[in-house]
């Protein structure tokens, strides 16, 4: 399956950054909704671990 | 297929308009306001058993649950070690999705209830056993065997699974906005929430990926987060009830309207995703009680949560050629089915109970009817009938059942678990064959149920309802009994069931004292007003019954026997626009009632609008086809008020149709010469149906040949069907009642009144009771020849009676005679000569001169 990269936009046009903690509102959007707070979420705890990593270095 | 239709069939287990409404009005729930004022919308009838898993399988075949076979939450297991959840492969006929795949279209079904294992359907299954986690989430989350149809997409749908671990306080704070008050290592009320939370939104997630992602032509997804919602949390929703306490209605007062805002946001997803070309159907199955009526205590029974349950729950339409800002009356479960395929031009089957919702279509879609679709041969993605899976298999599918929280290890007491399934499915499925009055059937197990478990108090008192109902008061009467002796206590419920057997017997006076001390001693109880309207209005006192019944409805506006009651009551007052209105409300709340059809006619006559009171016995003949009585009102209205004698026919030749057999009635006035009568036919070689209750005394003494059922047949004919082929004594007065759909040949005992009067008061005083012998009551023979110009014009409009008036006096004088001209009546057969010999002259003890 192809993924697409999604940008989520508010009911006025402005673009949503998911947050990391997600909402219910992501989740009411099913599959996209779920699938890109995941993403979020692994892409902070990456990025935490990184700088961890960087850390202990 | 000609029309092409896509529709979405979205299931909100115990969604109640109750709760919803509120919230609605408070703009909380935006897309379900605009599904409804762009389509129709209504209350859903539920049925009895009100268990999801039977109703969801109603829902999706349109027939009862002793049709298709779904009894339960669980079954025994194959292994016989323990149960496990209900498996769809229960399910005895096709349910939609099948019948969609005869046909190539193309149908996704997420997490019905019961759907494991999928169905291999032209188009997606999930089951519903895909989304429970139980274990934390470090832990492996296997998926049962089965779950996905097609098996190839397991992993993708596993991978869309909600873990509740991994929601945060973002996810849980609109529903305990107050959270972090929540002690969670005394306090398992937050996870619980998450739980349902991850269930629905696993569902949620592979609902829109499907929806976005496959070619489809109708799809069903079941959402059981507002049921779990409000069993769990109803009981803190505003307003406070008195014994929970502050702290708690604080902390979790939101939970079931944050779950239904939820459901809102959701179903804004799935509306979007279906596209504007989809006509979208939102249901329940039944309601959920947010009021007064919540229980403060749950029955320790299995199933006992079920007491918190509603009878309606909600349906929403939305789509082309579905009216505006509308709503729907009549609605019921049982209907789905057949108002889908009727829109998808697809014939309804006759043997599905319910009935395509016309009223939902601006322009009404024509149906087509086939005898049934079980016989339609052609791949319906059905399992096959021996679907069995090996012992090793299915003991470690029980195991894996156990891991995710399905069912709770039963350890050594499995066999105790098997046999307590076994029973409750039999319990429910004789309830749900009352529910559909087939009485005896749900009698025979119900009969069964209490011999193996005599100190079950719910069986014993099902079965005493069930034999009252039915007019077997003796056997109801011993269980009441039975039931006084294992309660080791005086109990109110008791004595309602009491009361309610006593206003069956036709014990008006006893009834009615046994409800004021159920009053008196248990405060109001659920009902309880409703029976003692009852019995004042068969006392025909009916201001009281006014009143009662009118305080009933305060508590209960939405139950449809409170509403009939009050049409009862208003027909018998002559207020007939009044009844009109309550018996409308009757069948506006629950359709499948044709005893209030038949009264809406009966009120319509009344006020002479005959063409509609037509089409009102029409419908109470279409939901029950033996109920003759409608179709005699039709056959009477085209011939007395109508003038059209040809449109009559019909009904005359139906009428004989629908008759069942033959049952030989001997009747006159008491003291007439019927129990003479019964003993030649007796003699004569004829079953006599009787109970020898009443035993021979020196007013008959060759005995009373009578059966205690008949003396309640205005209230209650179900023991005609015990009576088939057999003679029973009728007294006149009470022909008319019996009921329509069997052929009788009535034996009618003339004999002079003055007779029958004198012999009356002999045999009064021999009772000991005082009669004053030198005066005859006039008013009796008034009353008396009264009842007997009714029996002739009762005989003369009904084509299934055929009388023969049978002198007492010619009986004594030429019994031989009499009893040839008998035999010829009943068309032979019978010893003649005994029967003459029956007959003893010297107990003809009132000639008139």
């Amino acid at each position: 399956m192809k993924e697409q990269k999604i940008q989520l936009k508010t009911e006025d046009g402005q673009d949503f950054d998911i947050p990391e903690a997600g909402s219910l509102g992501l989740l009411a959007l099913g599959y996209v909704g779920l699938m890109l707070w995941r993403e979020k979420r692994n892409q902070v705890n990456q990025e935490k671990q990184k700088a961890i990593t960087q850390n202990d270095e | 297929m000609t029309n092409k239709k896509k529709v979405l069939l979205i299931g909100w287990d115990a969604a109640d308009w109750k709760f919803l409404n509120p919230l609605i009005a408070q703009g909380h729930m935006p897309t379900l306001k605009s599904l409804m004022d762009g389509g129709i919308s209504g209350r859903l009838a539920t049925l009895d058993p009100p268990l999801s898993p039977t109703l969801w399988t109603s829902i999706a075949t349109g027939k009862r649950p002793y049709k298709h076979g779904i009894h339960g939450f669980t079954e025994p297991d194959p292994s016989g070690e323990g149960i496990r959840p209900m498996y769809i492969t229960n399910r005895k006929v096709k349910a939609i999705w099948n019948i969609f795949t005869q046909h190539g279209l193309k149908s996704h079904v997420v997490g019905w209830w019961p759907s494991h294992p999928a169905e291999p359907i032209n188009g997606t299954m999930i089951s519903n056993l895909y989304q429970r986690a139980n274990q934390p989430i470090d832990q492996p989350w296997p998926m049962l065997k089965g779950t996905v149809h097609p098996a190839e997409k397991s992993d993708f749908y596993a991978k869309l699974r909600v873990h509740p671990h991994e929601l945060t306080g973002n996810h849980l704070a609109p529903f305990v906005p107050n959270l972090e008050k929540v002690d969670q290592s005394k306090d398992k009320r937050l996870m619980s929430i998450a739980k349902v939370i991850a269930d629905c939104s696993t569902i949620h997630a592979a609902a829109t990926y499907i929806l976005e992602h496959e070619e489809w032509d109708f799809m069903a997804v079941y959402y059981d987060a507002i049921d779990h919602f409000c069993h769990g949390f109803m009981k803190y929703h505003p307003p406070r009830m008195e014994h929970i306490s502050k702290r708690d209605y604080e902390l979790y007062n939101y939970v079931v309207q944050a779950g239904c805002r939820y459901h809102d946001m959701m179903l804004k997803r799935l509306i979007e995703l279906a596209g504007e070309d989809t006509t979208v159907m939102l249901i329940s199955d039944h309601g959920f009680h947010p009021d007064h009526n919540r229980p403060r205590f749950i029955p320790q029974e299995p199933a006992g949560p079920a007491v918190e349950h509603s009878p309606f729950g909600v349906i929403v339409m939305n789509g082309e050629n579905i009216k505006k800002n509308d709503n729907i009356f009549g609605a019921s479960l049982l209907d789905i089915t057949p108002t889908l395929l009727s829109m998808y031009g697809l014939p309804v089957a006759e043997d599905m109970d319910g009935k395509v919702l016309l009223s939902a279509f601006e322009n009404p879609p024509e149906i087509k009817t086939i005898k049934s679709w079980e016989n339609i041969k052609g791949k319906s993605g059905e399992h096959p009938k021996d679907f069995k899976i090996d012992e090793a298999e299915a003991r470690a599918e029980l195991q894996q059942l156990i891991e995710l929280g399905y069912i709770e290890d039963p350890g050594e007491n499995g066999a105790a678990a098997v046999k307590n399934t076994v029973d409750e499915n039999n319990y429910n499925l004789a309830r749900s064959y009352i529910n559909g009055n087939e009485w005896e059937e749900g009698i025979k197990i119900l009969e069964q149920l209490h011999e193996e478990n005599p100190n079950t108090l719910r069986f014993a008192i099902r079965l005493a309802h069930a034999y009252q109902a039915t007019g077997k008061y003796k056997k109801a009467r011993r269980i009441v009994d039975h039931i006084r002796e294992i309660q080791d206590r005086e109990s109110p419920q008791l004595d309602i069931l009491e009361g309610t057997l006593l206003l069956a017997e036709q014990r008006f006076r006893k009834a009615l004292d046994l409800f004021k001390k159920a009053e008196r001693e248990g405060g109001e109880q659920s009902n309880l007003q409703l029976r003692i309207a009852n019995a004042y209005l068969q006392l025909n006192r009916l201001q009281d019954a006014e009143r009662a019944v009118k305080k009933e409805l305060d508590v209960s506006p939405e139950e449809p026997a409170v509403h009939y009651t009050l049409g009862m009551i208003y027909f018998r007052q002559t207020e007939y626009e009044k009844a009109l209105d309550s018996f409308m409300e009757t069948v506006g709340l629950m359709y499948y009632q044709p005893q209030a059809h038949y009264y809406i006619g009966e009120t319509l006559v009344a006020l002479e609008q005959y063409e509609h009171a037509i089409e009102a016995f029409e419908v109470a003949l279409k939901l029950l086809p033996g109920f003759n009585s409608a179709r005699q009102r039709i056959i009477q209205i085209y011939e007395t008020h109508l003038n059209q004698p040809g449109k009559a026919l019909k009904y005359k030749v139906d009428f004989q149709e629908k008759i069942r057999g033959t049952v030989t009635i001997v009747s006159g006035l008491p003291r007439s010469g019927t129990s003479m009568m019964m003993q030649m036919l007796e003699a004569g070689g004829m079953e006599i149906f009787t109970d020898k209750e009443r035993t021979a005394d020196e007013s008959n003494p060759k005995g009373y040949y009578e059966h205690e059922a008949v003396k309640a047949l205005k209230r209650n004919q179900s023991f005609m069907l015990d009576a088939e082929g057999k003679v029973v004594k009728v007294i006149a007065q009470l022909l008319p009642n019996l009921r329509k759909d069997f052929r009788y040949q009535v034996i009618f005992m003339e004999r002079d009144i003055m007779e029958v009067v004198r012999s009356q008061q002999k045999m009064l005083k021999r009772q000991g009771k005082r009669i004053k012998e030198d005066v005859l009551p006039m008013h009796l023979v008034n009353q008396f020849n009264d009842t007997l110009k009714k029996v002739e014009k009762w005989a003369e409009n009904s084509p299934n009676v055929e009388i023969k008036y049978i002198s007492h006096r010619d009986i004594i004088d030429a019994p031989f005679m009499q009893a040839m001209i008998v035999n010829d009546f009943l068309e032979g057969g019978l010893a003649v000569e005994k029967m003459a010999e029956m007959v003893d002259g010297s107990l003809y003890r009132e000639r008139s001169a």
